[in-house]
């Protein structure tokens, strides 16, 4: 069924608008839940609660891309997920080793004076993410978006295991130095 | 992990999904294009190739026969073409001396290589009418400096090249032969003492080796102008390590980006994660450049865990270099 039709049939508030979402976007979610989660019951539970959330917020909202309203929204809530649960304790899986690379894009706090708000730190991400040339950029997002491991990007995109190293590992120092001239402080 | 790295996990919940979206899309892959190619018209393609070498085969035997007999009446079309070629770069050179309009010179452009090239395309008979209106044009003192060049004319060979362009190219692969003996040459064995003690080496040599492995050798190539290369070997009887160390070559991380080289690092930015994965069999290496200008090549037949051993042990003798 087309997104266009699924539309339809939430804005008619008819309940085969969740189950024509999980036939065409169930797989898609999941595996942005597990790739954070690295927990099938967690992940199902995220993705069930993604049509949930999606059921509220269709209408008014008429998303262009239903895949990536639908992804942003499997993603925020296995982050939040994530978070409660090691909230106390330090766990293992990608996501965490995903954060601990993302702290080298931390500009030094001694560098700036101002907090910059989350929606700014998101538009400026924006611009940098577009000043990168596509292969770095995909590669980002497939690592930092969609948490995949080195070897699934590497697969996706034809690359080495290296290069895919490699350009995370340069895109990230770009993206501290694009911070810190931003003037961003975390 | 960090809150800050949560902060910029989640701000990236905001990108643009027209930029999602692209990092969505299915990528060709070189490596699949062709074997999938093969697959779907492999006989097509193996039909068409066989079409191209029957038509090639044959056309060239076709030239063969129609080259031997022209050569038996009039030289032969290549000896023509470098004839003309000749007459052309002599007609230029000496184009004050000529009075003939519509020569060969004004229609053909420039030198002799033009005229290589276009007579490739044209017919025996089309460059028979082309050297006629040559003859009519060119004067007698011409035709003289033409008459006058004989070895020239004979040195031209086959693949359109002179003696001269020949004799050329042999100096400079002497040339290079010379420079790459004289590097083979000034390479040499130093006891290991000596390599040990000899700076800005010797603080770069690891205090931390793989299980088993003792030194083997170390060999030293200096050109004061040039370069200043030592190589450190160590071995465990079967497999050898190798430091292959060069001073004097600045590079920073700019300059890696610009040239986009994979297993090439600043030395302060590596870390075991950029360790390479050599594929099986082969040896693991990369290159590291320091803040003072050192640059080594590591490589070995070893494990990740025991190259980053080693290079963590360099780190801790140049603390200041990283």
């Amino acid at each position: 069924m087309r997104d266009t039709e699924i539309m339809d049939l939430y804005w008619a508030r008819d309940e085969r608008a969740i189950h024509e979402t999980q036939n065409s976007y169930g797989r898609y979610c999941y595996c942005i839940a597990y790739n954070i989660l690295k927990d099938r019951e967690d992940s199902d539970e995220c993705v069930n609660d993604t049509w949930l959330r999606a059921w509220n917020a269709i209408p008014p909202k008429r998303p262009e891309r239903l895949e990536l309203f639908l992804g942003t929204i499997t993603r925020n809530l296995s982050f939040d997920k994530w978070k409660g649960k090691h909230a106390m304790k330090r766990g293992s899986g990608e996501i965490t080793v995903a954060l601990d690379e993302l702290v080298e894009c931390v500009p030094d706090r001694h560098n700036t004076e101002e907090e910059v708000e989350a929606a700014e730190l998101g538009r400026l991400i924006n611009v940098f993410l577009r000043s990168l040339p596509e292969r770095e950029c995909n590669v980002f997002l497939r690592r930092y978006w969609y948490v995949e491991e080195y070897n699934e990007i590497a697969k996706r995109y034809g690359l080495k295991l290296n290069t895919v190293k490699t350009i995370l590992f340069r895109t990230r120092a770009r993206l501290k130095g694009f911070l810190e001239q931003e003037g961003v402080t975390l | 992990m960090s809150d800050q790295a949560v902060k910029i996990f989640e701000a990236l919940s905001d990108v643009d999904e027209e930029l999602l979206e692209r990092c969505n899309r299915k990528t060709v892959r070189k490596n699949d294009t062709a074997p999938r190619l093969f697959q779907a018209y492999g006989r097509a393609i193996a039909a068409g190739i066989c079409l191209i070498v029957a038509g090639a085969v044959s056309w060239g035997g076709y030239q063969l026969i129609r080259g031997s007999s022209q050569s038996n009446s009039s030289g032969g079309a290549y000896r023509e073409l470098a004839d003309m070629a000749q007459s052309v770069t002599v007609e230029e050179e000496g184009q004050s001396d000529l009075n003939g309009s519509g020569g060969l010179g004004s229609t053909m452009g420039a030198g002799a290589e033009p005229a290589a090239g276009m007579a490739e395309d044209t017919g025996a008979a089309t460059m028979d009418g082309m050297m006629a209106a040559q003859e009519s044009a060119t004067s007698e003192s011409l035709r003289d400096q033409i008459a006058g060049t004989p070895a020239k004319e004979e040195a031209v060979q086959e693949g359109g090249q002179t003696e001269a362009d020949k004799e050329q190219q042999a100096d400079h692969y002497g040339d290079l032969r010379e420079q790459q003996a004289a590097q083979r040459d000034s390479r040499e064995e130093i006891p290991w003492e000596e390599a040990c003690a000899t700076e800005p080496f010797g603080s770069y040599l690891p205090t931390v080796l793989p299980d088993a492995y003792e030194a083997f050798s170390a060999r030293r190539s200096l050109s004061p102008e040039h370069w200043d290369n030592l190589i450190f070997r160590w071995t465990d009887g079967v497999q050898v390590l190798s430091l292959d160390m060069t001073s004097g070559e600045v590079v920073t991380r700019e300059d890696l980006e610009r040239r986009d080289g994979l297993c090439e690092y600043v030395a302060e930015d590596f870390s075991k994660e950029l360790m390479p994965d050599p594929p099986a069999g082969e040896p693991l290496a990369f290159t590291l450049y320091y803040a003072d200008g050192m640059r080594i090549d590591f490589q070995g037949h070893v494990t990740a865990d025991e190259m980053w051993a080693v290079v963590e042990s360099i780190k801790k003798q140049n603390p200041v270099q990283k």
